[in-house]
């Protein structure tokens, strides 16, 4: 029988051709590269619109009630493409935009701690076994327990005052790290698990007990042997954390422990347009849809990932 | 963003409560006080009025009641020496606990008031004036009963250093005198005070009756002298009052008591009220809400005939400003360029715009006619052109001798305060400042605020003011006269200033006659602003409360400027 030749095909490259048959992976992905580069080219539309995202247009506003954009749709226009916000004229689709980065960078920078924290645990958590496993196991099932949300929103001005009574200013240069290291505190845990997991499974495995039986130090086991064996499960719960952190640091926001006006975000739009809903609809749509459209491709493109990455487990 | 706490409640000798914007009318002695007061047409007795709150009263003790709309309920239950009487929307100063408004031989400087002498209690014992005095006397307790306005521990000679019936039990104010009969009280000040019997409308001058004084838990339950009394109190959920059997019209000559009780709902947001208001379904009937404005949803209500019955537009006392600091900024070059680059349209707009506020070039507002200059700022007028005046801004900076181009704006979090202090932010940029934004709690802003010689002082302080009573008298003396501060403290004087010239206007207008007084305050006001560029007035807020279709009997109140529910009763 004559066919194409037979190659032979890394687990990677069978991964990625997956990928690229799976439609709605095609899409998340380009969903979530657009909303990427709108976040990195939002200074580009400062330049197009010649406004900033915290210049009040007052212009914009009816004058006798401050709440109400002139025009359509919260004041859609050839200026303001998603219109302004309402009582300062604020350009919505900058600030859409530059919030888009802002929640992005938390929820990435959070994620990217969460799985530096969660990866280490896990490694000497099921490798070493024994009551380093006992006790680290019993932190990750206490902070899991949590209610993470609430327990944030009481934590995040605790720790602010106490940077503040080191004499740290407050405001967002020490809120936005303070939400990061929150976040990553209660995310690490789901990634630890499922590190630590693998690791107990892999560390008895052939080619391990080998590299032990000639001698091969801890560091070597767990970095040079098992470590390179975890990418895929690493890969996807990192894929399905960044839409939780996304929402997690827009709940925070939304509900005050997160990021202060003037600063752009989607949290703090949805906080501030809630007063608004009913003159102003459209205010609290762009930045509730950017958020349901930003984590609904994440998590797709996270099962794609995941499916790509272990074609026997169901969706 | 309602109008709970009067602005600057904590602050010094002259601070403020509630108001009167709309002029009240001191009767002529001639004048007999008719009571009970004339029933209000249609009105009924019967059911229940329900008041929507956001939160609880901050405190229902009268000597520590100092919160306009709080002000107007608690006459329910609290009777003072004198009281505000509207009737068919006309104001008028009336003796209440008194007989009369009070009389005076040597031009203010001593006061006596003629009691009535039969008021009861709720418990059915008798109001006497051991019990006035007592009254006033806990006033001075202000370390234990905070909040209150000090005009009684101010205003009324103190020789012996009286420091209240807490602190020194056992000992008298000697300068508050009850006549033998107990059919008259007499006030001995420490200077004249011409307007007196306006401060004798504060809680301070109501009966409180010794025996039953709790201090600080005395606000859970006043004792009631009014036509009802308070059934349950759960802070921060429920207040309800009921009929007080003891309390006789016949004596009164300011209150109804239509409704068998009201009851106070405490809670819900802004938002929620102002949605319940406006859809009037259920119980929301006959509700009304006198700590919500109707501020998000106003533009689908104003004008709206079918909401015009219910809808009560009025000027509130509230002048929103900004005071510069003379200390720190001490070009007057400089401080003119702030000036200019105020920004009053986005201000306003911030705040909601032209139905939300009117532009305002001077914290006395025009209907104080005898004090009310119509100048202009920066050269302009500011309600034909509120927009800021740049180029004016930056030749201003541009002739400073000593440049200062770092500003520190301080303001409070609270509201749309924020935004306000955002849309100033933006145009002292444009004039070419840079401005270090300076956020304060909203608990704890005016004091620290005030602050001398601190570090980081602020250039700019955020702030505003509701006067007492309707004159220059209650609004100058307490924000510009530099005389008052200490070297650490400027008190209720954000702007520091203590000018010699004006020192001695202020000298001048201490011993003149009231007409003379007012006109010598709205001086001293002109030049503060257009000579020293050293406070710029912004705007004054306009009130829209919203009712229950089934809810009669609202007026806007001219002693408070707030919607009084005194005559409320529940439409048939």
């Amino acid at each position: 029988m004559i066919g194409a030749p037979i190659q032979g095909r890394s687990p990677a490259r069978m991964a990625w051709d997956r990928i690229k048959k799976d439609r709605t992976a095609k899409i998340s992905a380009i969903t979530v590269a657009f909303i990427f580069l709108l976040a990195l080219a939002s200074p580009i539309f400062t330049w197009i619109l010649h406004t900033t995202p915290d210049q009040f247009h007052p212009e914009t506003l009816d004058p006798s009630f401050g709440t109400n954009p002139v025009g359509k749709l919260g004041g859609i226009s050839a200026q303001h493409w998603f219109g302004v916000e309402p009582r300062t004229g604020r350009d919505v689709f900058l600030r859409f935009a530059y919030g888009a980065r802002t929640s992005l960078s938390i929820a990435l920078s959070a994620t990217a701690l969460a799985t530096l924290i969660g990866v280490l645990v896990g490694l000497v958590s099921g490798f070493f076994g024994k009551t380093v496993d006992l006790v680290l196991t019993r932190t990750m099932e206490i902070i899991l327990a949590f209610p993470s949300i609430l327990f944030a929103l009481a934590v995040t001005p605790v720790l602010e005052n106490l940077l503040e009574s080191w004499g740290v200013p407050t405001g967002n240069a020490t809120r936005i790290p303070v939400m990061i290291v929150v976040l990553s505190m209660f995310g690490w845990p789901y990634i630890a698990r499922i590190v630590r997991g693998q690791v107990i499974s892999l560390r008895e495995k052939e080619f391990v007990e080998a590299a032990r039986s000639i001698g091969a130090s801890r560091t070597h086991l767990v970095f040079k042997e098992i470590l390179p064996n975890l990418w895929a499960p690493i890969l996807v719960t990192v894929a399905l954390n960044i839409p939780t952190m996304i929402t997690s640091e827009a709940a925070l926001t939304f509900l005050g422990a997160g990021v202060i006006d003037p600063t752009s975000d989607w949290g703090a739009m949805l906080l501030a347009s809630v007063p608004f809903y009913s003159v102003d609809p459209m205010y609290t749509f762009i930045p509730g849809f950017g958020l349901f459209i930003l984590v609904l491709a994440f998590n797709l493109l996270g099962d794609s990932v995941r499916d790509a990455l272990d074609p026997r487990s169901s969706r | 963003m309602s109008l709970k706490k009067k602005a600057l409640a904590v602050v010094g000798a002259l601070a403020l409560a509630s108001t009167a914007l709309l002029s009240v009318n001191t009767a002529s002695a001639a004048t007999t006080f008719t009571t009970p007061v004339a029933p209000i047409k249609g009105a009924v007795k019967g059911g229940t009025v329900t008041i929507l709150a956001q939160g609880d009263f901050e405190h229902l003790d009268p000597a520590r009641n100092y919160v306009g709309g709080t002000l107007d309920f608690y006459r329910l239950f609290t009777r003072s020496l004198t009281q505000y009487r509207t009737v068919n929307g006309k104001t008028d100063l009336v003796p209440d606990v008194a007989a009369d408004l009070g009389t005076t031989k040597d031009a203010g400087k001593t006061w006596v008031f003629k009691l009535r002498t039969n008021l009861k209690y709720e418990d059915g014992s008798k109001i006497t004036c051991a019990d006035m005095k007592y009254g006033v006397m806990r006033s001075y307790n202000d370390d234990i009963l905070d909040g209150g306005p000090t005009y009684a521990k101010d205003f009324i000679d103190n020789p012996t250093n009286y420091k209240g019936p807490y602190t020194e039990p056992g000992k008298d104010l000697p300068t508050v005198i009850c006549s033998p009969k107990g059919d008259s009280i007499t006030f001995k000040l420490s200077v004249a005070i011409p307007y007196f019997p306006y401060v004798t409308t504060f809680g301070a001058f109501s009966p409180i009756p010794k025996a039953k004084d709790t201090k600080q838990n005395y606000e859970l339950h006043p004792i009631s002298s009014g036509p009802y009394k308070i059934k349950s109190y759960e802070r921060g959920k429920q207040l309800v009052l009921v009929r007080n059997n003891q309390w006789d019209a016949k004596t009164d000559p300011l209150r109804w008591n239509y409704p068998d009780s009201y009851v106070v709902k405490m809670g819900a947001d802004q938002n929620v009220i102002e949605q319940s208001l406006i859809s009037d379904s259920g119980a929301a009937k006959t509700s009304v809400s006198f700590d919500t404005n109707i501020i998000t949803n106003l533009s689908k209500v104003l004008n709206v005939a079918k909401y015009k019955s219910r809808l009560f537009n009025f000027d509130s006392a509230y002048n929103r400003y900004y005071a510069i600091n003379v200390d720190t900024v001490k070009d007057i070059n400089v401080r003119k360029a702030i000036q200019c680059a105020v920004d009053f349209k986005s201000i306003l707009l911030a705040a909601g715009g032209t139905s939300a506020g009117s532009y305002a070039n001077s914290t006395i507002p025009k209907s104080i006619k005898a004090a009310y200059r119509n100048f202009n700022v920066c050269g302009r007028d500011v309600s034909k052109h509120p927009e800021a005046q740049l180029d004016q801004a930056k030749a201003f900076l541009a002739k400073a001798t000593n440049p200062k181009t770092t500003l520190r704006l301080a303001y409070r979090d609270r509201g749309v305060e924020p935004l306000r202090a955002a849309a100033l932010e933006q145009s002292l940029k444009a004039a070419g400042f840079t401005v270090i934004m300076d956020k304060y709690p909203s608990s704890d802003f005016y004091a620290p605020a005030a602050k001398r010689g601190v570090p980081n002082e602020p250039d700019i302080i955020q702030t505003s003011w509701a006067f007492d009573w309707a004159a220059a008298s209650g609004i100058v003396y307490a924000l510009f006269d530099g005389r008052s501060m200490t070297a650490d403290d400027a008190k209720s004087n954000q702007s520091r200033g203590n000018f010699p010239d004006l020192q001695a206007l202020f000298a001048k207008a201490d011993v003149s006659s009231t007409a003379a007084q007012e006109k010598l305050l709205g001086d001293i006001e002109q030049s503060l602003i257009v000579d020293k560029a050293a406070h710029v007035s912004v705007y004054f807020e306009t009130s829209h409360y919203m009712a229950g279709s089934k809810v009669g009997g609202l007026q806007v109140d001219g002693g408070y400027s707030t919607l009084s529910v005194l005559g409320a009763y529940v439409k048939k």
